[in-house]
């Protein structure tokens, strides 16, 4: 009988432990299927989760507030008039730094806020993935990296912010900006022509395995 | 000359470049003399001067420059030039394809009229990993070959080759840089006699094309975009794989494939996930390659790449250029024997057909999900809450072993429904409070003082009946199915079963909890089906010896110690009793245990006299009992929130809240949490025999770690939410933050040992 209880004692933990290594893959992010929810601290010391943006559009960019080819865009102020445009139509835009703790750009929440500020930084909210669990739920390579979800909570891009791969402000100008398209067919009701394309850029720091 | 090559053949890793120019200033001298006359002859009257390379430009961490094959190139024969990057030790730049993160060099050509670049021919590149993440380019020197096809002139002149390269240099940090660069080299008519000493960088250029892949010339390449068998919890969602199968052109293939991997040239497709090889022998097929995509990747329908063995793959070269793979779309014309991989295929339309069975089979997963659900429940008949209701139900069995078997497999049925039915409908009940916002886990039930009570005087009563205090006619458990009619026997099956179920709920969370927890989150129709398996393996062993009785043989006869096992397991169930009465002394407040305990003695006393046949009064009891309820003898039946905060601070353990164990970290103290609830039997546990021992306090104090209990015994949507997050549906769950990885706690197992956790601090 003890021997008996033993044995399935391990027997149900080990079966445990395979649903959890099970759950670990299975939710990951992909185009056209819903987009997993996640909770995160934001800049404003408040947790945020995407469930509270249901019903909205919702554009999340990855980001690093060291890397040159986000400089590119905000030092432009390309990417601050983006963000006030589309939300001002509704959409919420989150950004995410999924930087570890001791890995270049990483920030602590007084640091987000006060780039935000020194920025001007129009997003809805900037939230912190230090252990990048959500980074690898979305498979979140670059920074920056763009993600777009409709109202239904459906995954409708997935990639690159545009479509000139460079360090070089003078490209956006004449790049074809993947976010906006996706969001303007959307709204519009017509599919998304390009769902995912190239990320470029830095690689986001996360934390060495 | 020599000099150089041998300390090129003794530098493993750089190349070094072997000018002609080394004899100095008088060789200078002349050239630039020759090239003065020669450009004189030439439309353009300025004198020039051939230096064999650009100069070099200095960026942060990268240096560039240009170096054409020969300071002399003739008319309308393609030559070629080098970009030459270096990079300094830890800084590296990037392939055609980065990999998953990075930016390619690029080379924008300004030419004079009639002359055309090429595309850059890329070295094999090396792979650098970034965390946990992989990119391909090039540490220390790179060279880059571009061929330049000049126009065919009968003028020789003078020409600068004018290239922008920009590139990302990379080691944590990346910085990109960007450089213009020149080079002078004299366009030969390759006729008039030429005076000019040529500056020959060939040797270079042999080096550098060396580390060149060699164009495929041994097997067709084909491929197909599918996806694996295998599949995770959704059904259909198996991992996108390209199967990619080299066909023998006829010439003999390498033999041994040792540490193949595969570059491809196309920027999010694959994953830099080492490749799986399936070595075939079927008709002209030599291997397959089986590469793992990007989730959200492109699937283009042309690719290319490079194929690197640590064998020689053509001639000595191992690294192979593919130039052309055909992408088949579904449509196999490759057909592999692989022994035992589920992943290939062996005629043309399987992959197709193997991607509509991967989604309407049920996914193995789900399969060990609810294998585990039903290993749970069978392991749940061993728990206290229900081995007492369950064991007097065999205990019925063996009393009319023998008498009317036939209808034996019946009692096990209607106990099994009873089972099922009760755990559908806290199930049901429990997904759809939830689907109505409310955040509830598995064991909610035990958040409600007013069950809790129910629960109370059900086991008090149950037990006192084991004791022998009362008997009822037709009993609760059906000890007396043979006084009964047989349709009475099957409801008190029935009734036990969703007995058993009820009084299981509680002790379910040290074996289910991941399973629940995955349940809770999948669509209804998934989460029924894995509760319905919890259910079945509580009820099967009961189900196995009705079915089969010949089993019973192996249990002792029945006789008087049925009696005295009966009276064990009343002390059984008044333990629970205890429990549960500390739950709803956790829930309600102490002041209440007086009159709880005060309620308990009159159903005692009920009970008492019921057994006596003491109707008269029974009656009187009763009377007054209702009276004295009347008069405020009564218990509550709801949860009294503000009795919450009462157990703050106690033995050093704080209230938790998420901004709390924030706070801590930003003060750089480690933070454990404990989640528990006063009626998680396995929590109290953990902290009695883990979390309170005197070793384990030692060294949460020696490691500074702040404490914090985060209770829900009482209904706590924050609570509900963290739980969530760490995919769990109930109480117990510990984290251990450690300051330095703020949201990466650890998470400790369900079943606390000191010696876990003691491993878990020395980690931090």
């Amino acid at each position: 009988m003890h021997r008996f209880f033993f044995a399935a004692i391990c027997l149900g933990a080990l079966l445990s432990l395979a649903v959890e290594a099970q759950n670990a893959t299975s939710d990951i992010a992909t185009v056209g299927q819903p987009a997993p929810d996640f909770t995160l601290q934001g800049g404003d010391g408040k947790q945020h989760s995407l469930s509270d943006y249901k019903g909205k559009y919702v554009v999340l960019e990855w980001t690093n507030p060291q890397c040159p080819f986000v400089h590119k865009f905000y030092d432009s102020g390309t990417m601050q008039k983006l963000q006030k445009k589309e939300t001002a139509k509704g959409v919420a835009w989150l950004r995410i730094n999924s930087g570890a703790p001791s890995k270049d750009g990483y920030q602590t929440v007084a640091d987000l806020a006060s780039y935000e500020k020194a920025n001007h930084v129009a997003s809805t909210v900037s939230l912190l993935d230090p252990a990048g669990k959500v980074g690898h739920t979305y498979g979140a390579r670059n920074t920056p990296q763009m993600f777009v979800i409709n109202p239904k909570g459906v995954l409708i891009y997935a990639g690159g912010i545009d479509n000139k791969p460079s360090a070089d402000p003078e490209d956006i100008k004449t790049a074809t900006n993947y976010v906006v398209a996706a969001l303007k067919e959307d709204m519009a009701g017509k599919p998304v022509t390009t769902p995912t394309a190239p990320p470029y850029g830095c690689s986001v720091k996360y934390a060495s395995n | 000359m020599k000099r150089g090559l041998q300390r090129f053949n003794g530098n493993k890793d750089g190349l070094v470049r072997i000018p002609g120019y080394s004899f100095g200033m008088i060789r200078a001298l002349l050239l630039f003399l020759a090239a003065g006359i020669l450009a004189l002859r030439a439309s353009d009257p300025i004198a020039v001067s051939y230096s064999g390379a650009s100069a070099k430009v200095q960026q942060p961490h990268v240096t560039a420059e240009l170096i054409p094959q020969s300071s002399l190139v003739t008319a309308g024969k393609p030559f070629d030039v080098i970009l030459h990057l270096h990079s300094d030790p830890g800084w590296h730049t990037y392939w055609i394809n980065y990999g998953d993160a990075g930016l390619s060099t690029t080379i924008k050509w300004t030419l004079s009229p009639g002359f055309n670049a090429g595309p850059i021919q890329w070295p094999v590149p090396e792979i650098h990993k970034m965390g946990p993440l992989v990119t391909y380019g090039y540490e220390g020197d790179v060279y880059l070959i571009t061929t330049i096809t000049p126009p065919k002139t009968d003028l020789s002149q003078h020409v600068e080759l004018k290239a922008r390269a920009s590139w990302l240099a990379c080691r944590e940090e990346c910085i990109p840089g960007r450089a213009d660069l020149s080079v002078g080299i004299f366009l030969y008519n390759g006729r008039d006699p030429l005076g000019m000493p040529v500056i020959d960088n060939s040797a270079l250029f042999e080096a550098a094309r060396a580390r060149l892949p060699v164009e495929n010339t041994l097997w067709d390449v084909s491929g197909d975009y599918t996806v694996t068998a295998e599949t995770t919890g959704r059904p259909g969602s198996g991992r996108p794989i390209f199967e990619m199968g080299f066909e023998s052109k006829g010439t003999p293939s390498p033999s041994n494939l040792a540490n193949i991997y595969f570059f491809p040239e196309q920027t999010n497709v694959f994953s830099p996930k080492n490749p799986e090889l399936h070595e075939g022998t079927l008709k002209r097929q030599v291997f397959l390659l089986v590469l793992d995509l990007i989730q959200n990747g492109e699937r283009p329908d042309r690719l290319s790449g490079v194929l690197v063995s640590d064998n020689a793959l053509i001639g000595s070269a191992k690294a192979v250029h593919i130039s052309n793979i055909t992408v088949l779309n579904g449509t196999r014309v490759l057909s592999i024997a692989v022994a035992g991989s589920a992943t290939v295929s062996s005629s043309d339309n399987n992959s197709v057909a193997r991607r509509s069975t991967a989604t309407t089979e049920p996914p193995p997963f789900l399969i060990a999900v609810l294998a585990a659900a039903f290993v749970g429940g069978l392991i749940l008949n061993l728990m206290p809450c229900v081995l007492p209701v369950l064991s007097l139900k065999v205990f019925s069995l063996i009393k009319h072993a023998g008498e009317n078997q036939g209808a034996a497999w019946k009692q096990g049925a209607a106990f099994t429904m009873g089972v099922v039915l009760s755990v559908w409908l806290l199930a049901g009940l429990l997904l759809a409070l939830r689907a109505a916002g409310n955040h509830l886990g598995w064991g909610f039930q035990m958040q409600s003082p007013g069950f809790v009570l129910a629960m109370i005087f059900l086991f008090f009563l149950l037990g006192l009946n084991l004791f022998g205090v009362f008997e009822i006619g037709t009993s609760l458990v059906g000890l007396d199915a043979k006084a009964t009619g047989r349709l009475h026997g099957l409801a008190s099956s029935f009734f036990n079963g969703a007995l058993a179920t009820l009084a299981a709920t509680p002790c379910t969370a040290p074996f289910m909890g991941s399973s629940l927890g995955f349940a809770a989150q999948q669509p209804p129709f998934v989460a029924m089906l894995i509760f319905t398996f919890l259910a079945l393996g509580m009820a099967v062993p009961y189900l196995l010896l009705t079915i089969f009785p010949g089993a019973l043989r192996f249990v002792p006869k029945p006789g008087p110690w049925m009696e005295t096992v009966r009276q064990f397991m009343g002390f059984l169930l008044m333990a629970s009793v205890i429990w549960l009465v500390y739950v709803y002394g956790m829930l309600t407040g102490p002041e209440q245990m007086p009159f709880l305990l005060g309620h308990l003695l009159v159903w005692a006393l009920i009970g008492w006299l019921y057994g006596r046949g003491a109707h008269g009064w029974l009656v009187l009891v009763l009377v007054l009992y209702v009276v004295a309820m009347a008069n405020g003898f009564t218990l509550p039946l709801r949860d009294v929130q503000e009795k919450k905060a009462m157990q703050a601070s106690e033995d050093g353990w704080q209230n938790w809240s998420p901004a709390a164990v924030d706070a801590a970290l930003d003060q750089g103290r480690p933070v454990f949490v404990d989640f528990t609830a006063a009626w998680c039997l396995s929590c109290k546990v953990n902290e009695r025999v883990a979390l309170d021992t005197d070793a384990v306090k030692k060294a949460f104090a020696d490691k500074n770690v702040l404490l914090f209990r985060a209770d829900w015994t009482h209904s706590d949507p924050e609570i509900s939410k963290a739980l969530q997050q760490y995919n769990r549906d109930g109480v117990p769950l510990y984290l251990l933050y450690s300051p330095k990885q703020k949201s990466a706690p650890q998470v400790l197992p369900e079943v606390l040992t000191p010696g876990i956790v003691l491993d878990a601090l020395q980690r931090l």
